[in-house]
């Protein structure tokens, strides 16, 4: 998981960059990026927490993308993926997780 | 209390029957009641003296310093030193999924109310809501650490109500929130900023998050945040209710927490930790 920066809202979520993957693997994806923090939940639809921001449903939630399910339909974006989005420079490498969290 | 002052008159007295006659015997006995009171003190004070300095005294191996039921948690909580903390079979499951049950539930598998159609939660909260004992609130199995699961009551598929009213509910990455919960009942050392760690485990964080939760519906020691349908609460429950772990915490030696942060949508918990 590649993270932009702590969560201004709850203070102890990283806002990771998630990509959207679409729900059917035979369709090319939408590859739509945003951020989510995973602590609250939060989204952000550019690589900028101090932009506008929104919460998915919380039984429900979708991808702000696709519009399918929230964890279905999107991932944390590898380097790559974070590249083809154009996002590499709002990574913040100290936010890194090592090993665990994809 | 009872029972730590009746149990060294009941040893003081059967010592006092052994020692049937002869001044000896008699300083003995005298010599043994000394050393009783002195025991029943300790047990006494060595709780009090554990939370009030954060000091880690042993209790006593014979039941004379018992814990009374109900009385769970920061103290115990606070005496222990993060790492050492655990004796909270939930907590020391870092990698428990859904699938794993902690050890020692068979028998409570088998009382499961199976003509219940709600599943289990995920993190093996199992339907207890059969549990005829359940009077709100008076939480009455909250003393066994294992029971965690008794904790919250079954009302419907894969939802838990709490005492209090907070529903846990699926959702999050893991799956459901107890799940999300779950990762706040141990370190995560290696995660960037701060990681807040409940002490306790399972069962220890659904009751801190409950007094949290009835503190913030007073008002009382309660900053409140609300945005796009979100409340945010962040309370100070004036003692110890965990630890402020992963790497921020690792740099700051782990300070203890005393605040609880909830951030919920109505009654259902989004996510809860110690700050
Ligand atoms: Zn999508
Ligand atoms: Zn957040």
């Amino acid at each position: 998981m590649h993270s932009v920066a702590m969560c201004p809202i709850c203070q102890a979520g990283l806002c990771g960059i998630r990509i959207c993957t679409g729900d059917d693997p035979l369709v090319p994806a939408p590859r739509g990026g945003f951020l989510l923090c995973d602590e609250c939940e939060a989204i952000w639809m550019s690589p900028d927490v101090t932009t506008a921001h929104h919460y998915p449903s919380s039984e429900s939630p979708e991808c702000p993308i696709c519009h399918g399910d929230l964890w279905g339909n999107s991932v944390w974006a590898d380097n790559q993926q974070i590249q083809s989005l154009g996002w590499s420079q709002a990574v913040n490498p100290d936010l890194d997780q090592t090993a665990t969290g994809s | 209390m009872n029972s730590a002052s009746e149990s060294p008159g009941n040893q003081s007295r059967r010592s006092g029957v052994r020692g049937s006659g002869g001044g000896r015997h008699r300083g003995k006995s005298l010599a043994s009641l000394v050393l009783v009171c002195l025991l029943a003190a300790y047990a006494l004070l060595q709780p009090e003296l554990n939370s009030r300095f954060g000091w880690n005294l042993p209790g006593l191996p014979d039941g004379t310093s018992q814990v009374e039921p109900g009385s769970r948690s920061p103290d115990n909580g606070g005496v222990l030193a993060p790492r050492a903390r655990n004796n909270q079979p939930a907590a020391n499951q870092p990698t428990a999924k859904a699938t794993v049950r902690p050890d020692g539930h068979d028998a409570d598998a088998v009382e499961a109310d199976s003509g219940n159609s709600a599943k289990n939660p995920p993190g093996d909260v199992r339907n207890q809501r059969n549990n005829p004992r359940s009077d709100p609130g008076s939480g009455p199995t909250t003393s066994d650490p294992d029971r965690w699961q008794d904790y919250l009551k079954s009302i419907g598929a894969d939802r838990y109500r709490s005492p209090e009213g907070l529903l846990y509910t699926p959702g999050s990455a893991e799956g459901h929130r107890l799940e999300h919960l779950r990762r706040h009942t141990i370190d995560q050392p290696e995660r960037p900023g701060p990681h807040g760690v409940f002490d306790g485990g399972m069962l220890g964080a659904l009751q801190t998050i409950d007094s949290a939760y009835a503190k913030s519906k007073r008002g009382i020691q309660t900053t409140k945040r609300t945005d796009q349908g979100r409340t945010i609460y962040t309370v100070d429950l004036g003692h110890r209710v965990g630890f402020v772990g992963g790497r921020e915490g690792q740099r700051r030696r782990h300070p203890m927490a005393r605040r609880v942060r909830l951030v919920l949508e109505d009654a259902r918990v989004i996510t809860a930790y110690p700050l």
